[in-house]
């Protein structure tokens, strides 16, 4: 599913990321393949807050909808 | 740039945003530190001396890719550095630790600075610094900048900086580039993509950057994991606080509160009891009669040169007269606030709250940033659209900024005017500039091909700022801002005094009045604010304060005023910035959105 589907509170693991500058800013965020974080704050068609090893990020809702997770 | 003699040691302060780096290194420095802009970018970089030392901070950055104006900028300084001294938070170590890697792989010499040890303490967070210190093969001081622990430590280790164990998937890889690169440094951005080393060596990209970033990820993970014991997962304060702002239902009501804040700061303390006293009493009321009796003295008075001195538009008297009296306090007071927000973490939450809306304009939550410096100075805020990352975004940001946003030296005049006349008409102004704001936007959005870029930000904890620290960066920013406008202001001077002896003001003024009179319904003196509005803004608004209007034609007089054309510094900005033919645009647009829409206005009330 896409990471703009999941809800808070919600634990899941990265499945891919897009490719290119976005891609590399997300991983040094902590957003790559296989990472496991928690959502934290869903803002309804907005950007999703989550938690990554106590790093708390902000994915914009249309960013959110290119990367892929499973709960 | 500043000037680095072969003999000179240069220390380089290194780290992410939001952990106490300018802390850390005013310690090293003191008051004394020079801030210069790095090659013709806004990037600040600020340089001092310690210990004989030249010591020299960078921007915050996540790494050194060369993404954005700040990592390049923050990248040519390190790889200058004889040693780099890398502040990370012991609260975020995971994700501090990439950089930290990032510039171990690098090959310099590196010291870590384990900052927020207060905070890791409260947060029941222990690090076992000696065997992070041994993984990472440099040495890692514990300290906390804000309580002043552990400073004397950090100074005495300095020397023993140390360059530290690289990454080992990257052996093979630097095996490869060792007779290509001349230094390792080069040979790290050359594996890693970087298009500026990649050109200077004539390679092509070996398309392993992702590969690298995500295995220093993953080892950053590791290490912080290894060293750090996180006895409670409770949510703090700080914690709770900083997620109620991000929920809609909490976060709107606490920015409308803060922008109610700064513009009553701004507005009021500032601009009418601070700036009533510096310019009225202190300018005018002394500085003025003593400068014009000293030039007379030399000069006799009614001559051009005694005008251009001392006259209505005198270099000495009325550059001097607004820059210090009326712009200092107000621009002084919009730092101030400024620089305790970011320092409070509160920007990024404004940036994620307002994203939804502002993607509708195609903008994203990030261009919040310029939008609020507008309010500021339109100028420093039309520079700032660097940050976004498309030209689209830039154009539009850019355009609402010169259209809609009213800069700190307008609002309190603006402020002054309206309130008086009670809420109905402050509505509708806000309302009226809301909706141009909201319409421009809208149809930018539609006219321009492409889409907005995508938020990815990360959300810094809250905390209660150092006083110090907000000091001193809205000293610097102030100052900067001043010698700046000083410089506009005097080329001002002398084309105001030129027009005004020769008869060229009167007849543009003459030429406006039956435009400012007839579409507008204003008296007749109100030409001469337009026309003055469009070198500074404060002339325009400052002058109306002494016609006689009605509510109704105040109102009108403040809406249109707020639309008119940017004042001259922003219009070299935005042409400095943006293409001739958007310049151009954004520029007739205001000059007659500020005419229709006051019209309408007019017209209707």
């Amino acid at each position: 599913m896409k990471l703009n589907e999941i809800n808070k509170n919600e634990r899941f693991t990265i499945i891919s990321i897009p490719d290119g500058e976005v891609g590399a800013q997300a991983i040094r965020l902590g957003i790559f393949k296989n990472a496991k974080a928690e959502c934290i704050l869903r803002i309804e068609n907005g950007p999703v807050l989550l938690n990554i090893n106590g790093q708390e990020v902000a994915v914009g809702n249309s960013l959110a909808d290119k990367i892929e997770i499973s709960i | 740039m500043f000037n680095k003699s072969e003999n000179n040691f240069t220390i380089v302060f290194a780290g992410n945003p939001n952990v106490g780096k300018s802390v850390v290194f005013n310690a090293f420095t003191g008051m004394y530190a020079e801030v210069s802009n790095f090659a013709g970018t806004t990037v600040e970089i600020t340089a001092g001396k310690w210990r004989g030392k030249t010591v020299i901070d960078t921007p915050g950055v996540y790494g050194i890719s060369g993404f954005n104006d700040e990592e390049l900028a923050a990248r040519d300084v390190i790889i200058g550095g004889d040693i780099i001294v890398n502040v990370v938070d012991a609260v975020h170590l995971s994700r501090d630790l990439f950089l930290t890697r990032q510039l171990i792989d690098m090959g310099k010499r590196v010291i870590v600075c384990l900052n927020m040890m207060d905070e890791a303490e409260r947060l029941d967070i222990e690090i076992n610094v000696n065997l992070l210190s041994k993984r990472l093969g440099v040495p890692v001081i514990s300290v906390s900048a804000l309580k002043k622990r552990g400073i004397s430590a950090l100074m005495e280790a300095i020397p023993s900086a140390s360059c530290g164990r690289i990454m080992p998937s990257l052996a093979p890889a630097f095996k490869k580039y060792e007779n290509i690169a001349k230094t390792q440094t080069d040979a790290l951005l050359l594996m890693e993509d970087d298009p500026q080393t990649l050109k200077k060596y004539s390679q092509s990209a070996s398309g392993l950057r992702e590969k690298i970033y995500a295995e220093r990820r993953r080892l950053a993970d590791s290490l912080a994991c290894g060293v750090t014991e996180r006895q409670s997962k409770k949510a703090d304060f700080s914690e709770r606080l900083g997620r109620l702002l991000l929920r809609p239902v909490f976060g709107f009501p606490a920015l409308i509160l803060c922008l109610i804040a700064i513009f009553w700061f701004v507005g009021y303390i500032a601009a009418q009891l601070v700036a009533d006293f510096t310019r009225g009493v202190i300018m005018e009321g002394f500085y003025r009669p003593f400068i014009v009796d000293i030039i007379s003295g030399f000069i006799p008075s009614g001559t051009f040169w005694n005008d251009l001195f001392a006259g209505e538009f005198g270099m000495l008297t009325m550059t001097p007269i607004c820059v210090l009296g009326l712009l200092a306090p107000l621009v002084a007071a919009f730092y101030l606030m400024l620089s305790f927000l970011e320092d409070s973490g509160y920007i990024p939450r404004i940036a994620v709250l307002l994203d939804r809306s502002l993607s509708k304009i195609g903008l994203n939550g990030r261009a919040i940033i310029p939008l609020i410096l507008g309010f500021g100075c339109v100028t420093a805020a039309t520079v700032s659209t660097r940050l976004l990352s498309t030209r689209r975004e830039k154009v539009i940001a850019t355009a609402l900024l010169g259209i809609t946003i009213p800069c700190s030296a307008q609002i309190g005049i603006i402020i002054g005017a309206l309130t008086p006349l009670g809420f109905t008409y402050c509505a509708i102004y806000v309302f009226t500039i809301s909706a141009v704001f909201v319409l421009t936007g809208t149809a930018l959005n539609r006219i321009l091909p492409g889409g907005s870029s995508d938020l990815l930000i990360e959300l810094p904890r809250m905390r209660l700022p150092s006083a110090a620290n907000v000091l001193k960066k809205t000293y610097s920013k102030t100052k900067s801002f001043i010698s700046e406008a000083a410089g506009v202001f005097l080329i001002g001077s002398v084309i105001l005094t030129v027009l005004n002896r020769t008869g060229g003001l009167d007849f543009i003024i003459n030429a406006a009045e039956p435009v400012v009179s007839g579409i507008l319904g204003l008296p007749r003196e109100a030409a001469y604010s337009f026309v003055m509005g469009i070198l500074r803004r404060d002339f325009g608004v400052a002058g109306l304060s002494d016609i006689a209007m009605s509510p109704k034609q105040t109102l009108v007089a403040m809406t249109s005023l707020t639309l008119f054309v940017p004042c001259i510094a922003s219009v070299l900005v935005i042409f400095k910035e943006r293409s001739k033919t958007e310049a151009i645009a954004i520029w007739l647009s205001s000059f007659v959105f500020a005419f229709l829409i006051g019209g309408l206005l007019a017209y209707v009330l």
